[in-house]
Parts: C-alpha cells; sequence; structure tokens
C-alpha cells in the first residue's frame, strides 16, 4: 500500500462499515432521504418555469449575488481572525493523534492528508446543517444553469475558506497578526461591496464601483469555468504551503484538538447515565431552601453568560460591530420613502437571523447532566423554560445594538421600539420552537440538518398567527405600537404552549435523547 | 552506549505553570517500571511528551544512544487511559491500518494473527470498534502498538476500568511483551497492584521524580508502600 493509501485507510474502512451499517438498517437514512427530497423538490420549485426576464427579477438576482458575495467575503475575513478555531479538529481521537504520530510516512503528506481532512469534514457539516437555507433563499424564477452555477460557486468559495481554518488555528507571532489584518480588510471589503449595493436605495453615493456575482453567475453559466479554478486554486496554494511549512506539527494539532475531542467526550458520555439522566413525570422532591424557578433561570442566564466567555473579547466587539452597521443600514433605508423597501429588508435581516440561529439547534443533553437542571421544586416544564429562555439575553444584546444603529441613522423612535419588540418575540418563538424540536428529533446530528429544516418551518408556521394579529389589532386602533404588543401577546402564548409540547414529549423519555 | 531509553532534562510548562521539571528517567529494553504520583503530578504530561504529542520546553530523550526527535513516536508508543479506538473500525482492521501507517513488510498478517491470538482477541477479529469492551479496546491498541514494533511502551492507567479479571490479563500480556524484550512504562495509583508487575517505582511529585527505587528499597523504607508513597510525597 503506498502513502496516500496508507493514509485513506482508516477513513475509507469506516466509510464502508458505515454503508454496510446503513445497507443493514434503511430506516437510518429516512429522515435524511425526507430532508434530500424536500430540497430537491423546493430546488425544482426555484426554478421551474425558467428564468424571468423583467428588471425587478434582474434586481432581485442581483442583490443576491451580492449578499453571496458578502456572505463570501465575510466568511473569509472571519476564518483568518480565527473565528472557526474551536471547530477544527485535526484529529478524531487522542488514539488517531497516536496513530499517526507513530507513522513512518513523509510528515508533509501527512500535513496535507490531516489539512484536506479537516475541509472535507467542515465542509460536510455545514453544508448539512445550510444546504436548506441556500435552497430557501435562492430567488423564485432562478435559471437552472444558474442555480447550478450558485452552489458550484459556494462549494468552491467554501473550499478556499475552510483551507485557511488549519493554517490560521496553528499560525502564531507575525503571521497571526498579517492573518487578522488580512481578515480585517476581507470583512471590511465585504461590508463595502454591501454598502455600495443599497448606496442608489439610501440615495448616497457608493464607496466602491458596482461589483456583481450575478456577472459572474451569468459567466459560469456560459462556460467561464476559470471562475471556479480561482477559488480551488487558493486552497491548493494554501494547504501546499501549509502541508510543506508545518513538518512536525503533531504537537500542536494534538493541543488543538484536545479542547474539542474533550467537548465529543462530555456529550458521549450521556450513553452512560442513563439512570441519572431520567426525567420525572412530575415535581422533584427538595428541600425547602431549594432555589425556585427565577433563581433558576438566573443560575442558567449565569452558566450561559459563562460559557459565551470562550467566545472573546475580539469576537463579540467584531459581531457588535456588524451588528451595529446592519442596524445602521436598515436605518438608511427607514428614511428613504420606500415602505416596501424597509419591509423586504426588515424581514430579510429577521430570515438571516433565523437561519443563522436555526443552524445550532437546541441540545438539552448536556444540561440534563448537570445538578443544577435539578435543583428546586418547579415543574419540568418551568425548569425546560427557565433553560431555553435563559440564553435571550444575547438575543437582547444583538437587538439592542441593532436597534441603536437603527435609532442613529433613523431617528425614528417608534419605529425603533416596535423592532425591537417584535424581535424579541421573534426570539422567543424562536427558543420555544427549538425546545419542541428537540423534543420531537433529539439526535445530535439530526439537530444539523432536518431538525434545522423542521425548526425553521415551524417559526414561518408559528409567526403567522401573530402576524395576522398584529395586522387586526394594528387596523382597528391605528397604532402600529398596539399592533406590535398584540403580536408579542400571542408569540408569548404560543411559547408557553410549545413549552409545555416539550415538555409532555420529554417527561419520562429519557431514552429519546441517547440518539 | 547507554542501551534503551534515557531522558534527560524533561521539562513542560503551560501558561507559566511547570508541569514536568527536569525529569531524568532511564528505562531499559525489558525492564518494567511503574511511574506513581498524586494527581497532577505530572505523569501523563511526561508520558504525552514521550510519546510526541507534547512538545517539550526543554530536556533530551534518547533511545540506545541515538537521539529522538519528532519522529519519536516511531520508538515510544502510548496507549492512553481511555482507548478510544475507531468506532467503526474492527479489531482487524486497526491492525491492517497501523501496518499500513508504520508500513509493515509483506508478511505482517501472520504476525497480527498470533498477536491477536495471544491476546484472546481472534474471536473479536471482526467486531466494530463501538462494540468492544474497555479490556477489549485495550487489547486491541496493545496489539496495534506491538505490531508497529515500537521497542518502548507507555501505559497511561492502565489498570482503570478493568474487572479483575481484566486485570490479571493486562498483567499476564505486559509480563509477555517484558519477556519479549519491550521497556514498558505505566502509571498507575494501585500501588500493591503495580508492585507486583513493575521492576522500580518512580514516585512523581509537582513534575518533578522525588523518588526511584525497586519495591523492596521503597519497603525497606518502613511500613507498607501507601505509607511510604504518602510520607514521600508529603514532605
Amino acid at each position: 500500500m503506498n502513502a496516500v493509501g496508507a493514509l485513506f485507510y482508516g477513513d475509507r474502512r469506516r466509510l464502508g462499515n458505515e454503508l454496510h451499517r446503513i445497507r443493514n438498517d434503511p430506516r437510518r437514512l429516512l429522515l435524511w432521504s425526507a430532508y434530500a427530497l424536500f430540497l430537491l423538490f423546493f430546488g425544482w420549485m426555484r426554478v421551474r418555469g425558467g428564468h424571468v426576464h423583467d428588471p425587478a427579477s434582474a434586481a432581485i438576482e442581483r442583490g443576491f449575488g451580492d449578499l453571496m458575495l458578502c456572505l463570501i467575503l465575510g466568511a473569509m475575513g472571519a476564518v483568518l481572525i480565527g473565528a472557526l478555531r474551536s471547530v477544527t479538529g485535526a484529529f478524531s481521537s487522542r488514539t488517531e493523534a497516536l496513530l499517526f504520530a507513530r507513522a513512518t510516512l513523509p510528515p508533509a503528506w501527512i500535513a496535507a492528508y490531516l489539512q484536506a481532512r479537516n475541509v472535507a469534514v467542515i465542509l460536510a457539516r455545514s453544508l448539512t446543517r445550510s444546504a436548506y437555507a441556500v435552497v430557501l433563499i435562492i430567488p423564485r424564477g432562478t435559471a437552472a444553469a444558474a442555480l447550478v452555477a450558485y452552489v458550484a460557486v459556494l462549494l468552491c468559495a467554501a473550499v478556499a475558506v475552510l483551507s485557511l481554518v488549519l493554517p490560521v488555528a496553528l499560525a502564531r507571532g507575525g503571521w497571526l497578526v498579517a492573518a487578522r489584518v488580512a481578515g480585517g480588510c476581507f470583512i471590511a471589503l465585504g461590508l463595502l461591496v454591501a454598502v455600495g449595493d443599497l448606496a442608489p436605495a439610501l440615495g448616497t453615493a457608493a464607496p466602491l464601483p458596482a461589483w456583481h456575482l450575478a456577472g459572474l453567475i451569468a459567466a459560469l453559466t456560459h462556460g467561464a469555468l476559470w471562475i471556479l479554478l480561482v477559488p480551488l486554486a487558493i486552497a491548493a496554494v494554501t494547504s501546499a504551503l501549509f502541508a510543506r511549512a508545518v513538518r512536525d506539527a503533531i504537537p500542536e494539532l494534538y493541543t488543538l484538538s484536545i479542547e474539542r475531542l474533550d467537548g465529543l467526550a462530555q456529550r458521549s458520555t450521556r450513553r452512560e447515565l442513563p439512570l441519572q439522566a431520567r426525567i420525572p413525570r412530575g415535581r422533584t422532591a427538595t428541600s425547602s431552601t431549594a432555589p425556585g424557578w427565577a433563581q433558576g433561570t438566573l443560575a442558567f442566564v449565569w452558566l450561559d453568560a459563562r460559557a459565551w466567555r470562550r467566545v472573546g473579547a475580539a469576537n463579540l466587539a467584531l459581531t457588535c460591530g456588524l451588528v451595529l452597521v446592519v442596524g445602521a443600514g436598515l436605518g438608511g433605508v427607514a428614511r428613504q420613502p420606500d415602505a416596501v423597501l424597509l419591509m423586504t429588508s426588515a424581514i430579510t435581516l429577521a430570515m438571516l437571523w433565523l437561519l443563522l440561529g436555526s443552524f445550532g439547534g437546541m441540545r438539552l443533553t448536556r444540561e440534563m447532566r448537570r445538578p443544577l437542571f435539578w435543583l428546586g421544586d418547579a415543574s419540568l416544564t418551568m425548569r425546560l423554560a427557565a433553560w431555553a429562555f435563559a440564553g435571550l439575553w444575547r438575543d437582547a444584546i444583538v437587538l439592542a445594538v441593532g436597534a441603536l444603529g437603527f435609532a442613529v441613522v433613523a431617528s425614528h423612535p417608534r419605529q425603533t421600539l416596535d423592532g425591537l419588540v417584535a424581535g424579541l418575540g421573534l426570539a422567543i418563538l424562536s427558543r420555544a420552537i427549538g425546545l419542541v424540536v428537540f423534543a420531537i428529533l433529539p439526535g445530535t446530528i439530526v439537530q444539523t440538518g432536518p431538525a434545522a429544516l423542521l425548526r425553521t418551518a415551524l417559526v414561518l408556521l408559528f409567526i403567522l398567527p401573530p402576524l395576522f394579529a398584529a395586522l387586526i389589532v394594528g387596523f382597528l386602533t391605528v397604532s402600529a405600537l398596539a399592533g406590535t404588543v398584540a403580536a408579542l401577546l400571542i408569540a408569548l402564548g404560543e411559547a408557553v404552549l410549545l413549552t409545555t409540547l416539550a415538555a409532555w414529549r420529554l417527561a419520562g423519555r429519557v431514552d429519546i435523547l441517547a440518539g | 552506549m547507554e542501551r534503551g531509553l534515557v531522558v534527560r532534562g524533561l521539562t513542560k510548562r503551560f501558561d507559566g505553570k511547570t508541569a514536568v521539571d527536569g525529569l531524568d528517567v532511564d528505562l531499559s529494553p525489558g525492564e518494567t517500571v511503574a511511574v506513581v504520583g498524586p494527581n497532577g503530578a505530572g505523569k501523563s504530561t511526561t508520558f504525552l511528551c514521550l510519546a510526541g504529542l507534547l512538545r517539550p520546553d526543554a530536556g533530551t530523550i534518547a533511545f540506545d544512544g541515538r537521539p529522538l526527535g519528532a519522529e519519536r513516536g516511531q520508538t515510544i508508543a502510548l496507549i492512553p487511559e481511555a482507548p478510544d479506538v475507531y468506532p467503526m473500525l474492527t479489531v482487524w482492521e486497526h491492525l491492517a491500518f497501523v501496518a499500513a501507517l508504520t508500513r509493515r513488510p509483506a508478511g505482517w498478517e501472520s504476525r497480527a494473527e498470533s498477536l491477536l491470538e495471544r491476546l484472546e482477541l481472534s474471536g473479536e477479529r471482526d467486531t466494530l470498534g463501538h462494540a468492544l469492551s474497555k479490556g477489549m479496546r485495550q487489547k486491541t491498541l496493545i496489539a496495534a502498538t506491538v505490531l508497529g514494533d515500537a521497542p518502548v511502551l507507555l501505559l497511561d492507567e492502565p489498570m482503570v476500568g478493568l474487572d479483575p479479571l481484566g486485570q490479571r490479563e493486562l498483567r499476564t500480556i505486559l509480563a509477555g511483551l517484558r519477556a519479549d524484550g519491550h521497556a514498558l512504562m505505566f502509571s498507575t495509583h494501585q500501588l500493591e497492584s503495580a508492585a507486583a508487575l513493575c521492576d522500580r517505582m518512580l514516585i512523581l511529585d509537582h513534575g518533578r521524580v522525588v523518588a526511584a527505587a525497586t519495591v523492596d528499597e521503597l519497603r525497606a523504607r518502613g511500613g507498607s508502600l501507601e505509607d511510604v508513597f504518602l510520607d514521600i510525597t508529603a514532605t
């Protein structure tokens, strides 16, 4: 067996054994098959009827192309400043690190293999999380060839972006500084492209000449394959330089993998704790001094805040900066007389927020191993509510920062307040739906694909009653704020019902958490 | 030329805290050394440094007079406390993977077969990793390690999680490996169990070797091994 064959042997056999297991039990594929069918169906829905040639469709397509370009540039920037460091796992286990440390193969080959596998693994994981989002946000009336071109561009760009993850994670000293500076430049460029696209709507001069990805897509559909070669060449050069530079970096790669491996080990131990993790149907018996649900909620908020300390001040500042700019951009749109544009922009941002939120999923399994979850005499419904809504503080911060940017530019306090209340209602609803989706589909891997899709679909469904309530109350009272408050109340009612449903589904069903 | 493993001045720091502090170790072929010490004494860090998974801040590692660098994992093999085999590889595929990575010459299969036989793993040849007990997983990694021809074997807490029968089997296996000329070093908290298996004991505390002696020499200090250990690590 040659060196390449030796490196691939383990993964090749693992894949073969997994396929063999699926062949013996095809039911394991049922959920994912439904997911794939959904993607195909909606993809077909988007392209059926062919391409529509009118100015409005062309503008939407161009805007979509620019949004993609901004996301690619933003992702490149985020990776360069080290945002994906925590998801980098060169080795799948400690034993694998030991096996590779013992390999008598050239170190450059090992480094190149680990780099290629890291890109492939993160790409596959990202695809399962975001494939449905791509299909959902592609504009209707997109030509089939353009859809294929969009997907090809996204995949090749993702390969280029992900090829930087491992090199950046290992970068030190001057290289790290250079990577962060480059990352900041990419993010700034992405923002300039976005502002350039919005400039005509805002009635201001664009900071950059119009640069539309839609042009590249059109060229690609006419056979300009070099467009795909550019990101692939970036990935190839980055990987080659990485393999040449790192040589004996196994200790650093091992250290990098440890944090992620420890996290995975914690999750896997849940299978060994079925009795401790059992959920009682009724109230738990505790002393009268045990904390009530209000203290419990505060404790969950505290735990959540501690867990988010790992995000780091730089990433937090960057996120807040981006949200501030987005809020200011929306504020600029609000200054224009075009109400439809404002509504479209606000709905697009809300959808993006929901899609990003649904990628992570809500997993209760780890919490249930913590004694805190079982302290107090609150019912399971209250405990679940305390846990699920403890993370609202993060949504509140994002909303507040965005509202600040909006308020400064739009100078419209009533609209700002409406937006804040509506955003809060959406966040509450989204969390309650995340909880109920976890109760229905608790599998860790499933949470990244089908469950994320179900969560988005349910949010879109459950958002209708608050929306109708807002319209009816707003129409009757001639007050936008009254309509928004009515929508918030309906959303709160739905959240209570959904949390109760999740508690009913989870009570005494520890077996469903083993998936 | 000094035969076997010679470690001098091994030092490892984490964020300014010294985990291993100028450690000196000698390990001859066919010798078994038990490394004992309180939690946080630096046992696992020492093993990870020796196996090439952590980069030491200072010190030298040599085998048979030859300095070992980044490739020392080919000479010093570590079996971690949690023997996390690949869940979706069979026992045999683990051996085949190691044979491929370490470029074993043709005919490795017959050696692998005899190793499985010796470790009583033949019946589990085609069992996937996720279906193996801890003892079986440990045996799989031992087989893979021996197949890779590493002359020095490090075992981190090998007895943890094994039932009495599993511990006895492991002791028999380690005795067999020692008889074959492998140099063995294992860490443990079970002093009496270690005493039955090792030629020498190394007591670590705060990253330093605070005692290095045979079991008889330690017992000669008076009291049980536990008393001696507590006495040494308390000072």
